[in-house]
């Protein structure tokens, strides 16, 4: 374990751990109020924040504000005083260090480029990302959940965003800091990051495994084919199937957002997809083309 | 909402005092934990002022015993009488008066200079006018304003002249007192400055200290802790206030302020908040200081010759070895390149040594003696035996071994060889039983076992020609007759066998052809053209990594671009970048540690390396590794860069060819002059410099000592002979009669120089007795008889000048005495700094010094006296 004490007790690190523990705690303390407010509400019973309670800014508010300003204040003094900037060597231009890492809030992009060609991992992603997240407002039409914890009421949005953000986007960014040595290969806790090692790790397109060049127009066909099959079935089937059983939801939604959340779902999902062809199939792209693979 | 006011003011002094207490925390990190040079400088001060106060002192004191202290007291009643004379009414009443007669005259002297300069400026303003108009009424008031000005000048000149005829009055009654007032400054001084010394360090201030070196980019904080660095005063032994060691050669020549101090040492020169931190001990500081002898490794960085530079030894030992073993024929070495391979030519090897032994030998080479510069490549028996399959095949078709243990032994013939090998000197240059190998630098081979591994056919055509066998060889040709070839030959191979050889192929045995293939392939994979030429085999390329450094550029072929990767230069490689493979975790995971454990055991980071075992020596490592860790890629300033003579030589004349001209150029080719002797910067320092022997050496005594080299030096630093001359029986074919004559013409024409005088020059007084015997006087009462022999009689440290009349030039020794260091600065003569006089006297007695003179015989009679 001498290795993952070194790394977790790096000055850059410190951050992580800390935030996989805010994280986790406020996960878990969300799902605690909304489970607790879901029996309340079951049982008939009122919840905090439901009812209209304003309280004055002055004092109460501005109070809590300052002590947690202070707080906050003692807490990075020491900090800084206790730990140096973490610097490393003097930036050589001839020499990229080995690992080269992103900042920490972006090592979840980083390690997509493992499954995804740096067109649609560094660009194409990260676009829908944010478009995603500008689009909430306008495909979410539950008025539940304002202002207390639920989650009875917005199953769904709660599961969805929590794969997403903690699953996807936290996971990635612990398994970039912690799991991933030099040359970018997977390093267990128990392991030293050695800079000599070498892994052969022969990836081959998804049509070479079943014999079929994927830069031949046959190859390029089929591997369009999966993907568009992959979104098309990814889309239709959920709709016919709520569509017979006439939920609520789909109507009220309109065919436009339902399109865009599907899509933006299916792309979300289609990161564990490549990862397990990746990691499990040794696939390197489904659908190669000229201009970037999928 | 819960009401959490009641305990809120109690939260918040818990806070307040939690944030004052590390307000105090940041003041005291700021202010002592990271700033440790405090401490060192306040101790320095500390130590710097009892140093200048017991200085003061001890000059107190001097000034109280040396009767300093009276004579100032005296000149204080004197200046006491002095002052009591100049205050008495009278005099005050005279100096009064005089003042101000002094202030009035100065004051007329203010209004002339107003008027003056008034006139002048109206006289230019109407200048001006007249030039512009040309009326004739400016050109009188300009000739008026002239006439004005004039008078006001002759005015001036009067005041300034009444002026200093009362400042001399004034000086008068005041002289005594101020020269007194100086004597009592000059004489108090000294003192003054030390207790200003003192009043200055007490005011030193306290701070970050920094020098920075725009150019290389440095900004070096190392004096603010080695405060004293620079200092001449030694006011402690230990770190970081100690001075510089051996300050006068490398502070001297590279002061703080235009050098800095990482540019040699390395380290972090800005970092200030601890010693590790500034030392670059710490992980991400990519270059740790260098200590003590390993710091000349930074000498590499500018200067391009380090063999002779002063301070640079350890260096130039790394250098050496480099030299010694070769380095330069596996890895590319910019300053290396087109160097000879240092092993033999190997084309005729199979007529040359028997199968076992070089099957032995090739196992390793350190079986057959122990100097062996060849490496070990660990091959099998199997291996070594196809190896020398493939060299054999060159010139036959069996393994065979010659063996002469079994003939009959013609004695005469041994002895005569014997003679021949004392007369020769060949231990000048060969160790037979440990014994010789004075001139170690021409690496020559141990002969102690040779009878066992050469042919006797062989050793006969090497001794008569060895250039025919190997081209670049050191080893001179010997003008012997095919007769005393013979007799040597027959002493060499008689006297120096190895009776632990065992020769497993006296009958010989064919040589298999997939044996010579499988040969072939383990030389071409091991790179033996590195070393040795083979035939088909000379166009290889290094077959080792370069060992490159930023700005350096390798001469001739393909790769004379500049190479500036940092890769390749292995004193700057990146740590992570060089393999510790299977002794990571063993040794110190340092660049310095991975070099020296390369060298120590090639092979111990894998398994499949190729790089053979020099067995080198834990004293041969550091000075190796230095020489490695001097290879960076680090730019440095033009201004720093000291360029190397041997490159600028080399690239004059291609290398190999001699320095030398002419006929005389293929004897000294053939005799091997400069394997010993220097000429014009070429060759060794085993003999004495040739470079102005014409100058230097009587043209006779030349001719003689050619003829038969005399003893002037110890033995095994005695000159051999090469039968040159015709008295000795010179070998018929190559009996050159002239060739003496060419040497001597030579050095009377090539080899002289313009500073020696041809005569003595003439003394302007006659000398007041015979200048001989005056000489004689001047040689006994210097002690020249300390160093030098005449006769039987001094010492040893310097040569024999028994015959010195005979041999060198009154020119030179006139020259040789004004200062010995000027033809080499490794002679350790003193400087007696004797007059032109003393000289001549001098020169006129050595010179009187000749072989069967009186003045000899006379020293020798007095030393048997």
């Amino acid at each position: 374990m001498g290795p993952f004490i070194e790394i977790i007790s790096r000055p850059d690190n410190i951050a992580i751990v800390l935030m996989m523990f805010m994280v986790a705690f406020f996960t878990f303390w969300a799902f605690q109020q909304a489970i607790r407010n879901d029996s309340l509400r079951s049982r008939g019973e009122p919840i905090d924040g439901e009812y209209d309670e304003r309280i004055d800014t002055w004092k109460p508010l501005v109070r809590i504000e300052f002590i947690i300003a202070l707080i906050v204040f003692i807490g990075l003094t020491f900090w800084s005083l206790v730990v140096d900037a973490p610097l490393e060597e003097l930036a050589n231009p001839t020499l990229t260090p080995n690992p080269a890492k992103a900042p920490w809030y972006f090592l979840g992009l980083q390690e997509m480029l493992v499954y995804f060609d740096p067109w649609i991992a560094g660009v194409v992603l990260p676009t829908l990302i944010i478009i995603g997240l500008i689009a909430i407002p306008y495909v979410d039409n539950n008025p539940k959940g304002n202002g207390y914890y639920t989650f009875a009421e917005r199953k769904w949005a709660i599961l969805i965003f929590c794969f997403g953000f903690v699953v996807l986007w936290i996971l990635l960014i612990v398994i970039g800091v912690f799991f991933r040595g030099p040359g970018w290969l997977w390093f267990w806790p128990w392991e030293v990051w050695d800079h000599n090692r070498v892994v052969y790790e022969g990836t081959t397109d998804l049509t070479n495994l079943v014999g079929i060049d994927s830069r031949s127009s046959l190859g390029f066909f089929i591997g369009g084919g999966l993907v568009t099959i992959y979104y098309a079935l990814g889309m239709i089937l959920p709709y016919l199937y709520w569509k017979k059983y006439k939920a609520e939801f789909l109507s009220s939604l309109g065919m436009i957002p339902y399109i865009t959340v599907s899509f933006l779902f299916w792309t979300m999902l289609a990161l564990p997809v490549k990862m397990f062809l990746r990691l499990v199939l040794m696939v390197k792209y489904v659908l190669v083309t000229p201009w970037f693979n999928i | 909402m819960k009401d959490r006011s009641s305990y809120t003011p109690f939260l918040f002094a818990f806070l307040s005092l939690l944030l004052l207490a590390l307000t105090v925390w940041v003041i005291w990190k700021d202010e002592i934990q990271l700033r440790p040079w405090k401490e060192y400088q306040q101790e320095y001060k500390e130590l710097k002022a009892s140093k200048l106060q017991s200085e003061y002192d001890e000059a107190v004191t001097l000034f109280q015993s040396s009767g300093d202290a009276q004579k100032l007291e005296a000149l204080k009643a004197r200046l006491e009488e002095a002052d009591r004379i100049f205050q008495s009414k009278e005099v005050q009443e005279k100096y009064k008066g005089l003042a101000a007669q002094k202030d009035i005259v100065e004051a007329s002297l203010d209004q002339n200079q107003k008027q003056l300069q008034e006139k002048r400026g109206k006289f230019l303003q109407v200048e001006y006018l007249y030039i512009r108009d040309q009326r004739e009424q400016d050109k009188k008031t300009m000739q008026a304003l002239q006439k004005e000005i004039g008078g006001l000048t002759e005015n001036r000149d009067a005041l300034l002249e009444q002026k200093s005829s009362i400042g001399e009055k004034i000086g008068d009654l005041t002289k005594e007192r101020e020269a007194l007032l100086v004597e009592i400054e000059s004489l108090h001084k000294g003192l003054d400055e030390k207790l200003a010394a003192i009043e200055s360090n007490e005011h030193m201030s306290e701070g970050i200290k920094q020098v920075h070196i725009s150019d290389a980019d440095k900004a070096d904080r190392c004096i603010t802790c080695h405060i004293g660095i620079e200092s001449t005063y030694r006011l402690t032994d230990s770190q970081p206030l100690t001075p510089h060691p051996a300050r006068f050669v490398y502070l001297e020549n590279h002061p703080v302020s235009d050098f800095g101090c990482t540019f040699c040492h390395r380290g972090q020169g800005r970092a200030t908040t601890s010693p590790d931190k500034a030392h670059g001990w710490v992980h991400h500081w990519t270059e740790p200081m260098l200590e003590g002898r390993m710091t000349q490794a930074s000498c590499i960085s500018c200067h391009e010759d380090t063999e002779y530079l002063r301070g640079a030894e350890f260096l130039a030992e790394g250098s050496g070895l480099i030299k010694k073993y070769g380095c330069y024929g596996c890895h590319m070495i910019p300053g290396y390149e087109g160097l000879r391979e240092i092993g033999p030519v190997l084309a005729e090897v199979g007529s040359k040594v028997n199968y076992s032994w070089a099957v032995n030998w090739l196992q390793d080479p350190k079986n057959y003696y122990e100097a062996a510069r060849m490496p070990k490549f660990y091959f099998s028996k199997g291996e070594a035996e196809s190896i020398a399959d493939y060299l054999f095949s060159m010139t036959g078709t069996t393994r065979h071994d010659t063996l002469y243990t079994d003939e009959e032994i013609d004695w005469d013939l041994v002895e005569k060889g014997k003679a021949i090998w004392g007369q020769s000197r060949c231990n000048i240059c060969h160790v037979t039983n440990g014994q010789g190998g004075a001139h170690a630098a021409v690496h020559a081979p141990d002969l102690s076992k040779v009878g066992s591994k050469v042919s006797k056919e062989w050793l006969f055509k090497w001794i008569k020609d060895p250039k025919k066998y190997f081209p670049e060889t050191k080893m001179p040709r010997y003008r012997f007759s095919d007769e005393e070839i013979s007799a040597l030959v027959e002493y060499i191979i008689g006297e120096y066998q190895d009776f632990d050889f065992e020769p497993d192929y006296e009958e010989t045995v064919p040589i298999k052809a997939e044996s010579i293939e499988k040969g072939k392939m383990l030389v071409e994979k091991y790179g033996c053209f590195g070393c040795h030429k083979l035939k088909g085999m000379e166009d290889m390329q290094n077959i080792a990594p370069q060992l490159l450094r930023a700005g350096a550029t390798v001469a001739g072929g393909e790769s004379s671009e500049k190479i500036g990767a940092e890769l390749s230069s292995i004193g700057s490689k990146p740590l992570e970048l060089l393999d510790f493979g299977k002794m990571k975790g063993k040794i110190p995971h340092s660049r310095e540690s991975y070099v020296q454990q390369k060298l120590r055991a090639p092979r111990s980071y894998r398994d499949d390396l190729r790089m053979p075992d020099f067995r080198f020596t834990e004293e041969e490592l550091k000075p190796l590794s230095a020489v490695l860790l001097g290879f960076t890629d680090a730019s440095r300033p033009l201004r720093f860069i000291v360029p190397g003579h041997t490159r600028l030589d080399q690239q004059e004349n291609e290398f190999g060819s001699h320095p030398l001209a002419g006929v005389f150029s293929q004897l000294a080719e053939d005799v091997k002059c400069l394997n010993c002797h220097k000429i014009k910067g070429h060759g060794y320092d085993f003999a004495p410099d040739l470079t102005i022997a014409g100058s230097k050496l009587q043209e006779s005594w030349i001719r003689e000592f050619l003829d038969q080299p005399d003893v002037i030096r110890p033995m095994l630093k005695q000159m051999p002979r090469f039968n040159l001359g015709k008295q000795l029986g010179m070998i018929q074919g190559n009996l050159k009669p002239l060739e003496i004559e060419t040497v001597v013409n030579y050095f009377r024409t090539e080899l002289v120089s313009g500073d020696i005088p041809a005569t003595l020059p003439e003394l302007e007084e006659a000398p007041e007795a015979d200048p001989v015997e005056l000489g004689r006087q001047l040689y006994d009462e210097k002690g020249c008889v300390a160093c030098h022999q005449i006769g039987s009689e001094g010492g040893t440290v310097g040569p024999n000048i028994t015959n010195v009349g005979g041999r060198l030039t009154a020119g030179f020794i006139f020259k040789y005495l004004e200062d010995p260091r000027k033809f080499s600065s490794d002679n350790v003569d003193p400087d007696y700094g004797f007059s032109e006089r003393e000289r001549v006297y001098l020169t006129r007695y050595l010179m009187s010094l000749k072989k069967g003179t009186n003045n000899a015989e006379i020293s020798e009679t007095r030393s048997e006296q």
